[in-house]
């Protein structure tokens, strides 16, 4: 069933230095209990999108100038445009339906509050209950998400924990209102490999556990390979692949795609002397976009008529959006 | 390459904390616990561990930017541990340093032109006539424009930025290069062109490179040899071809946390549990025995020494001959052929 579907998401950043185009026209879907990866470098929108659908995109300067975010709000009603909600409405939605991870586990947690009253909060808020269930619900949450003698562990302040132990918190604070859908924003960014793998163990686990949706967004790959069963691969603020995991890691079709997967590290030692793929050149400002496809400037396969024209979803009819005029012969 | 440009004996390292009214140590993290290195002349020592093992540590005992407490380092043959700052300045020129943050290592109130040339300046090594072909030669060196020259940092990506702080780098043509993550702050695709101007210039100036990363990954390519660390301590010393041959559980848990870019590839993965212990109050006996899924009675009293157990492999671990080769092998996929 699907559970949200986005329609053509646009998010503009109104500066002094001009528009910045940072989501533009963004339409994907997202099934109950599935995975949904966003990749992306930095600046290519990706976080921007997430923001945009929990409506928390930064005004001034930011805005969300077009489309619709459907969302199935009622189990036995039709979807609901979650950006005709008003504001009330949209709080109850926030955290309690749709909730978020964010990547600077310390940033995102008030230091002078102990995580036991952080995640209590939530529940306080959306679904209530006496004292004693609600701090019953925290340790409950803090013993789901892993970390050993929750009791005690509810009375720390932040800066007791480690990095790994603080994305644990912020999980089980987002996950304390069982959501349907977990946005996690670069979640293992800021953690080393050892507790990235847990993290991801776990995020994998509480969902089969809770049947919630996922959608992770990250810069890295491999993440995205482990963790998701579609993905959507953004530049520019566009989409410019979309697929299967399998589609987009055995038969990429966009050259920005491909040449992502062939900038990550080959599994085996390189022979001396050779180098590593590259993809030549840097993400275009956002503000002045060139005519056409944005990736022209970089392509290694541009052809002039990528500088003329603007590139639809899939103008090669591979069945899947590849935004690019020469996807069957990529 | 077998000519020793760094040696590194027996290093140590003590930050004290103070605390209390009377501001006495009431404890001390010890970041750097008896470390023994080589590198050789134009060789690439790869320098991998979690955060807070100490590699950053090691790294400015090195450069003399702080002063160890024990052991003892020798640059080019020349004991440098007790020399003085004064003394120490023709031989600075040898040793440069890349800084992770390509955005905090830049003055943002410089030119260009002025940050590559104020070593040149202070060295006195070209005329002050020459100093601006210099800086040109240095700017084309790294694949930067010309006209770099009168821009300021804020004008630059990130990648362009951390070409700047290779150029400073280079500017005195040093024998080692101390790169600290220098390319963990930036995108998939610029990273490959960072690693490629370190090997090109590596190539050409046979330039020695201390090359530290938490991604195990990165390091294999560009190393000769790797260091795994551990709370201070070295676990595991081998020659980069043979990453897949580490026998050491830690490096094994290391490089298995890694993931693939594969989605068909499901590997069975090592994850440990729990955290890196407190410095402040490190385990007994081999630090990592809390987290290592082969801990014996041993390993909580006797510290093992770092001993080669076959020719190229040097780890710290009680059971290193029982170990086997990775327990999971990595499946070649065919995803770089198809492309």
């Amino acid at each position: 069933m699907t559970l949200l579907s986005v329609q053509n998401l646009t998010t503009h950043l109104f500066t002094d230095a001009g528009v910045v185009r940072a989501v533009e026209g963004v339409s994907f879907s997202l099934e109950r209990g599935e995975s949904l990866g966003i990749v992306g470098e930095s600046g290519c929108g990706k976080s921007m999108t997430a923001l945009s659908l929990m409506r928390l995109v930064p005004d001034p300067p930011g805005k969300i100038v077009d489309g619709r975010i459907l969302f199935q709000l009622t189990s036995t009603g039709g979807p609901v445009d979650l950006l005709l909600l008003a504001d009330e409405q949209m709080r109850k939605v926030r955290g309690k339906r749709i909730a978020m991870v964010f990547q600077e586990p310390m940033t995102s947690l008030n230091p002078v509050y102990t995580i036991g009253d952080q995640i209590g909060e939530a529940i306080k808020l959306h679904e209530g209950g006496s004292k004693k269930q609600i701090r019953e619900r925290v340790v409950e949450m803090l013993a789901h998400v892993g970390i050993p003698s929750s009791v005690k562990r509810a009375n720390d302040y932040p800066h007791q924990l480690s990095g790994g132990m603080r994305q644990r918190v912020m999980i089980a604070m987002a996950l304390s209102c069982r959501p349907d859908i977990l946005l996690a924003d670069e979640p293992t960014t800021a953690l080393d490999v050892t507790i990235q793998a847990q993290i991801l163990d776990l995020l994998r686990r509480l969902q089969a556990e809770l049947g919630m949706s996922l959608v992770l967004v990250t810069h890295d790959l491999g993440v995205v390979a482990e963790m998701a069963h579609r993905v959507i691969v953004m530049y520019a603020g566009k989409i410019v692949e979309q697929g299967t995991v399998d589609q987009i890691f055995k038969d990429p079709r966009h050259p920005y795609t491909q040449g992502l997967l062939r900038a990550i590290p080959p599994l085996s030692k390189l022979p001396a002397g050779t180098r590593f793929a590259t993809i030549p050149g840097s993400v275009p400002d956002l503000a002045r976009l060139p005519r056409g496809c944005s990736f022209a400037d970089r392509c290694p396969k541009v052809q002039p008529r990528c500088r003329l024209e603007e590139v639809p979803d899939d103008p090669c009819n591979v069945g899947r959006l590849v935004r690019c005029f020469y996807a069957d012969k990529n | 390459m077998n000519e020793i440009l760094v040696d590194i004996n027996d290093l140590h390292k003590r930050f004290p904390i103070h605390g209390g009214l009377l501001g006495r140590e009431v404890a001390a993290v010890h970041a750097v616990r008896g470390v023994s290195l080589t590198i050789g002349r134009g060789e690439t020592l790869g320098l991998v561990g979690e955060s807070g093992c100490g590699k950053s540590t090691l790294a400015m005992l090195l450069l003399r930017l702080i002063e160890p407490d024990e052991g003892s380092i020798s640059f080019d043959g020349i004991d440098i541990t007790k020399m003085s700052q004064r003394k120490l300045r023709p031989l600075r020129r040898r040793m440069q340093v890349v800084f992770q943050d390509p955005y905090g290592s830049l003055n943002p109130r410089m030119t260009v032109g002025e940050i590559l040339g104020e070593p040149l300046l202070v060295h006195r090594v070209v005329r002050r006539s020459e100093r601006r072909d210099r800086v040109m030669e240095l700017l084309k060196l790294v694949g930067l424009a010309e006209d770099s020259y009168g821009k300021y940092p804020h004008e630059f990506s990130g990648g362009q930025r951390q070409r700047i702080g290779i150029a400073r780098a280079i500017a005195l043509t040093p024998a080692l290069i101390v790169a600290d993550e220098p390319v963990s702050a930036l995108d998939i695709s610029i990273r490959g062109e960072i690693l490629n101007l370190l090997c090109d210039l590596r190539e050409r100036f046979s330039l020695a490179y201390l090359f530290i990363a938490h991604d195990l990954k990165v390091v294999e390519h560009i190393s000769h040899r790797i260091a795994v660390m551990y709370l201070g301590r070295i676990m595991e010393l081998f020659h980069a071809e043979g990453l897949a041959g580490a026998r050491h559980p830690y490096t094994q848990a290391l490089a298995s946390a890694v993931p693939l870019p594969d989605p068909t590839v499901r590997r069975q993965r090592i994850v440990l549990s729990g955290d890196v212990p407190s410095q402040l109050a490190p385990p007994s006996g081999c630090p990592f025995h809390p987290r290592c899924p082969y801990a014996q009675e041993i390993c909580r009293s006797v510290e093992p020494p770092l001993v080669e157990y076959q020719s190229n492999f040097c780890a710290a671990c009680h059971f290193i001959g029982e170990m086997s080769q990775r327990t999971v092998s990595h499946v070649a996929p065919a995803l770089h052929g198809a492309c």
